[in-house]
């Protein structure tokens, strides 16, 4: 499959529209809707940028983040927060935990390709 | 000129001069002596006046103590009488040259001053000094009524007569001095038994009362009776002379007067005085007295000292002393008598004391000169002596007999200390009077009774019979009485009323400026006053009213009655104005009582109220010193843990919140500004987490002292609600950002890639919009519903529903979710009527939450059974008919008798604790779902049981931890409701 980026959100409905604009834009694009989906298919392939919502059933986005900086295949790897929780101190902390970028729901979708862009080159 | 012979002038001379002797003898009084003296002499030179004057030279003047006329004649008048030297030109003549002067002719003679205003018959005069021990003591003097009269007989007449006089005057002035000593009179009472012989020449036996032996120490008639003996007894020395006297006695007749001494019984002699007159009857003998002269030399020693004693007493004393004789007559007196009597010595010599007392104290002194005379004394009775400008002094008498019919008196004036005493009764009565005025003052209560009780003090302070108290009555300007003494209670003095002119009407006086005479009503009624004084009450600068007093007499007020006036007055206006302090501090203490009962209850109902502990701490080491109960349910800790155990509270909170706490109570303590801090504590008991709200201040108490104020407010339940609140706010957040971030996102891709996209997924964005506004749509009614709920304005359109058919509507609308979740929808639909009465958009947000819910908690591969029932209890609350499994009917009880229809939404989820069940129906309440990032508002199951409770419904939950959970929820069946 190549370099693709990886987005996790259980909104289905949101993953598959950011999937189609992402591909739209020239990015590899793989959607998961939960963290242990997620964890699966980055043991499959890492990918190049992780773009994962946090609240989720069972594995949340803190935990998806902390197993891949657990991890020193996947520590590297770019981690963007893309949330509903937009309070400062979920800002902060998904910050503080040491994400590449946090991006509060809803968003422009121009800004999150331009940060997508910032560390994906485009495939 | 008496034209007697010489010779028989002579022979009456000597007979008066022997009776002279006789009278001086006889120890007669001085003005006696005087007197008999000079009718003597008058009678000597008849037809010539005699008068003796005494000479007192302290007051240079001269006092007739004897005065016959050429008739032989007393002249009482005159007696007593007092010329100033100064006057006498010849009284000075006969002073200085000390010897006699004789003026044959007084018309012709300078030293005469004739008194046109004094007829005097007299023509020649002459004047002889009385000396005694060197000093002129009087003045005899003759007037004859012829010039040129005195014949050698008459002038040797005269100077015999003189020469008496100064004898007499010597002796009564010796007498005197020997009988005013107390002493002197004992010892010579001692002295009256001297023995008593009687011998007759040539007889062997000498006659001796018993005397002669104690006398000379025998026992009684041991002393042998014979001439021998005597003869025997005479000291050798004395023996002849003495027998050679007697002898002499007998045969010429001669007085025999000698001393000798005589032995006594044990051969010592003592000095004896033998005086013996010759008796020829019936044969010559001799009559005599031997007295011992040992006591009397003894005694003239100590009469001596005594005598010098007293006299330097006598004359030193203080206190006036008189020596009068039985009839009152002045016999010695010293200067002390002068000064208190004001009257000269030549005033007072031979007065009697009779002149000098009171006439109104006559009575008592003869009372008391009886007294005198029968017990020999007499002590302190109190008499007034008249002085000659007409007042008098008060004096205490002391009286004691000297003996010989003499007296002493010693008396004190007393005036100064009666008058100390009348004033110190007087200051006694004042002070208590004001003592009590002022005490009546300080006391309080009602102004009247203040007033009631002053007003007896002020009057008795005063003297004053009658007293009135009024007060101005400002609105009508009259004095109203509210207090009088001394008035009957039909008389109409003091008017019941006065006008408020009357404060000013009357004479102020030079003492006060305040205090007024006033003219009283003339009137006939004796209790109508006929002496008013007033003086206004003044109270914190203004008139408040009047006080008034009177005597039923006419009467001065002295400046001490004013002064004391203006005191009372003063006294009155500081009591009304303590009243009114005082009443005014108990409505201060009485509205600060009711203050404290006000605050005291705010406090009660507080510590009853809040879900909170009380405490008061010690400022400096923070020790608690009281804590309400409470504290066992907050901390574990019961109260008297709190007071006895330091620092308790810290070790119960969170070991997190602990830090910053105790250095923000530590900052307290030290700037003693209030704290206030929420922390978590820890239960000791049931190691249960609770937040505290700890609020304190530091407040003086009403006893002055300084201490913390705490209020320990259990907030846990607030906390979490406000934990909830902003879980909600989070999680609402969340949910309405959910759906609105993919409507925003594919109307941003429609818009940004429409060229790029197909038809199929330009429509499939749409549609998803659509979706997406649709849950966002119902999020929002939830709240909106829960909201209006609250505010109780709901607008339903009930309706007769199928709980199946709305049921089968949410699970299609939930399967995607379902599908997602991967769990399996089970629908177990019962062929019974589940007709209800309700609004459709209830029913389905109850399914929707229910089920919505239970997808949401159950774990992949889970199920989901959606199913109904319906229930008949009775009235007995027994169940009679169910179609359900019994596991879903588990408060029957609670929901009572009836028909019911029952949705059922079964899961096999995680379940849900004991703790959470209880709240789990409570608005925002999530469980642990907000730390699993389960997404939900917390509201869905709150509404639920708020929306059945609308249409009569119940909810009811069977779950354990682990075991999945049951919802089931009631609802009157349609037929129930129509039966």
């Amino acid at each position: 499959m190549g370099a693709y980026i990886l987005l996790v959100d259980d909104n289905k409905d949101l993953t598959d529209n950011l999937k189609l604009v992402l591909e739209m834009e020239g990015f590899g694009v793989r959607t998961v809707s939960s963290g242990a989906e997620a964890i699966a298919a980055i043991r499959e392939e890492v990918p190049v940028l992780i773009v994962a919502d946090i609240v989720m059933k069972g594995v949340n986005g803190y935990d998806l983040f902390q197993s891949v900086k657990a991890n020193q295949l996947t520590v590297e790897i770019p981690f963007i927060f893309l949330s509903a929780r937009t309070t400062p101190d979920d800002v902060g902390h998904g910050l503080k935990l040491g994400a590449d970028a946090y991006v509060t729901k809803p968003f422009a979708v121009e800004e999150l390709i331009s940060i997508v862009h910032r560390f994906v080159r485009r495939g | 000129m008496s034209a007697d012979e010489p010779s028989s002038q002579t022979v009456a001379a000597l007979i008066a001069l022997a009776e002279i002797g006789e009278a001086i003898n006889a120890n007669l009084p001085l003005k006696t002596i005087l007197n008999q003296m000079a009718s003597e002499l008058a009678r000597l030179v008849a037809g010539d006046a005699v008068s003796i004057a005494l000479v007192d030279p302290s007051r240079q003047e001269i006092q007739l103590r004897a005065c016959v006329n050429s008739q032989g004649q007393s002249l009482e008048n005159v007696i007593g009488r007092t010329t100033p030297i100064a006057e006498l030109l010849t009284v000075q003549t006969l002073l200085s040259s000390r010897v006699p002067l004789y003026i044959p002719d007084i018309y012709q003679s300078p030293l005469w001053r004739f008194d046109p205003s004094k007829p005097n018959s007299a023509q020649s005069f002459l004047g002889i000094p009385l000396i005694v021990e060197e000093i002129i003591v009087g003045l005899l003097f003759i007037d004859f009524y012829e010039t040129d009269s005195l014949t050698p007989q008459t002038q040797y007449a005269a100077l015999a007569f003189a020469r008496y006089a100064e004898s007499a005057i010597h002796n009564a002035q010796q007498r005197d001095k020997l009988i005013r000593s107390e002493e002197r009179y004992r010892h010579v009472a001692a002295l009256t038994s001297d023995a008593i012989y009687e011998w007759v020449p040539g007889d062997e036996t000498i006659l001796w009362t018993n005397d002669i032996d104690s006398l000379l120490h025998y026992e009684p008639g041991c002393f042998p009776r014979t001439e021998a003996a005597w003869i025997e007894a005479i000291h050798p020395h004395d023996r002849q002379q003495i027998i050679q006297a007697r002898q002499i006695t007998l045969r010429d007749g001669n007085r025999f007067e000698e001393e000798y001494r005589l032995r006594r019984e044990n051969g010592t002699y003592c000095q004896v005085l033998d005086k013996a007159f010759r008796f020829e009857t019936p044969t010559p003998r001799l009559l005599g007295a031997i007295t011992d002269l040992t006591n009397i030399y003894e005694l003239t020693d100590a009469l001596i000292e005594s005598e010098i004693r007293h006299r330097t007493l006598f004359t030193h004393a203080l206190d006036a002393i008189f020596v009068i004789d039985k009839s009152g007559t002045l016999l010695d007196f010293n200067p002390a008598v002068e000064s208190l009597t004001v009257r000269n010595y030549a005033e007072l010599i031979f007065s009697t004391f009779h002149e000098i007392v009171l006439p109104q104290d006559l009575d008592l002194f003869t009372n008391a000169m009886q007294q005198l005379k029968q017990h020999g004394e007499i002590n302190n009775f109190e008499i007034r002596l008249r002085r000659p400008d007409g007042s008098y002094v008060e004096v205490e008498v002391l009286g004691s007999a000297l003996g010989g019919d003499t007296y002493q008196l010693v008396a004190r004036d007393i005036t100064a200390r009666k008058q100390a005493q009348i004033l110190a009764a007087q200051r006694i009565v004042e002070l208590t009077a004001l003592s009590d005025i002022t005490r009546a003052t300080m006391d309080g209560g009602d102004l009247v009774d203040m007033l009631k009780r002053v007003l007896p003090g002020a009057i008795k302070a005063l003297e004053l019979p009658l007293g009135g108290v009024y007060l101005l009555d400002h609105k009508t300007s009259l004095l109203q009485r509210v207090a009088y003494v001394g008035y009957p209670p039909n008389s109409d003095y003091p008017p019941l009323t006065l006008p408020q002119r009357a404060l000013d009407i009357g004479q102020a006086t030079a003492f006060s400026t305040l205090v007024r005479i006033v003219n009283p009503p003339m009137s006939d009624d004796e209790t109508h006053p006929k002496s008013v004084v007033q003086v206004p009450i003044i109270s914190n600068s203004t008139i408040v009213g009047m006080a008034l007093f009177g005597d039923t007499k006419p009467r001065t007020f002295e400046p001490t009655d004013i002064y004391l006036i203006d005191i009372i007055g003063r006294q009155l206006g500081i009591g009304m104005e303590n009243l009114r302090l005082l009443e005014n501090l108990e409505q201060l203490i009485e509205a600060r009582t009711q203050a404290l009962r006000s605050t005291e209850s705010r406090y009660r109902t507080l510590i009853e109220q809040v879900p909170g502990v009380v405490y008061t701490a010690d400022t400096v080491t923070s020790g608690v010193s009281f804590i309400s109960a409470g504290t066992e349910a907050l901390f574990g800790i019961s109260p008297p843990e709190f007071i006895h155990v330091d620092d308790i509270l810290l070790a119960c909170i969170s070991p997190e919140d602990l830090p910053w706490v105790a250095e923000l109570a530590n900052r307290a303590m030290a700037t003693e500004e209030d704290f206030d801090a929420q922390y978590g504590i820890i239960n000791s008991q049931t190691h249960k987490a609770h937040w505290v709200h700890h609020r304190a201040r530091p407040i003086v108490m009403a006893t002055g002292e300084k201490c913390w104020l705490g209020l320990l407010t259990d907030v846990t339940n607030m906390k979490e609600l406000d934990n909830l609140k902003n879980q909600f706010v989070a999680t609402v957040s969340h949910e309405l950002r959910t759906p609105l971030s993919a409507i925003k996102l594919r109307t941003a891709t429609l818009n940004n890639y429409y060229h790029r996209l197909t038809d199929d997924q330009r429509l499939e964005m749409v549609q998803r919009i659509s979706y997406q506004g649709d849950i966002l749509a119902d999020l929002i009614e939830d709240v909106l519903r829960l909201a209006t709920l609250d505010g109780g304005t709901v607008e339903r359109q009930v309706e007769l529903l199928d709980l199946k058919d709305i049921g089968v509507d949410v699970i299609e609308e939930l399967r995607p979710a379902a599908e997602t979740a991967a769990v399996t929808l089970q629908i177990r639909w019962a062929t019974h009527d589940c007709t209800i009465r309700a609004d459709a958009v209830d029913i389905s947000r109850i399914w929707r939450n229910l089920i919505g819910n239970a997808i949401k908690y159950t774990p992949e591969a889970g199920h989901i059974a959606i199913y109904t029932g319906s229930v008949i209890i009775d009235s007995t609350q027994h169940i009679i008919s169910s179609t359900l499994p019994s596991e879903c009917i588990t408060n029957h009880r609670e929901i009572g008798p009836g028909k019911w229809v029952v949705g059922v939404v079964e899961d096999t989820g995680r379940g849900i604790s004991d703790y959470d069940r209880g709240l789990i129906f409570n608005r925002f309440f999530r469980g642990d779902a907000a730390l699993t990032n389960i997404p939900g508002t917390g509201l869905g199951l709150s509404l639920v049981k708020e929306l059945l409770e609308d249409y009569g419904g119940h909810i009811a939950l069977n779950s354990s931890l682990g075991s999945g959970s049951t919802f089931a929820f009631w609802l009157p069946s349609v037929k129930e409701i129509e039966e």
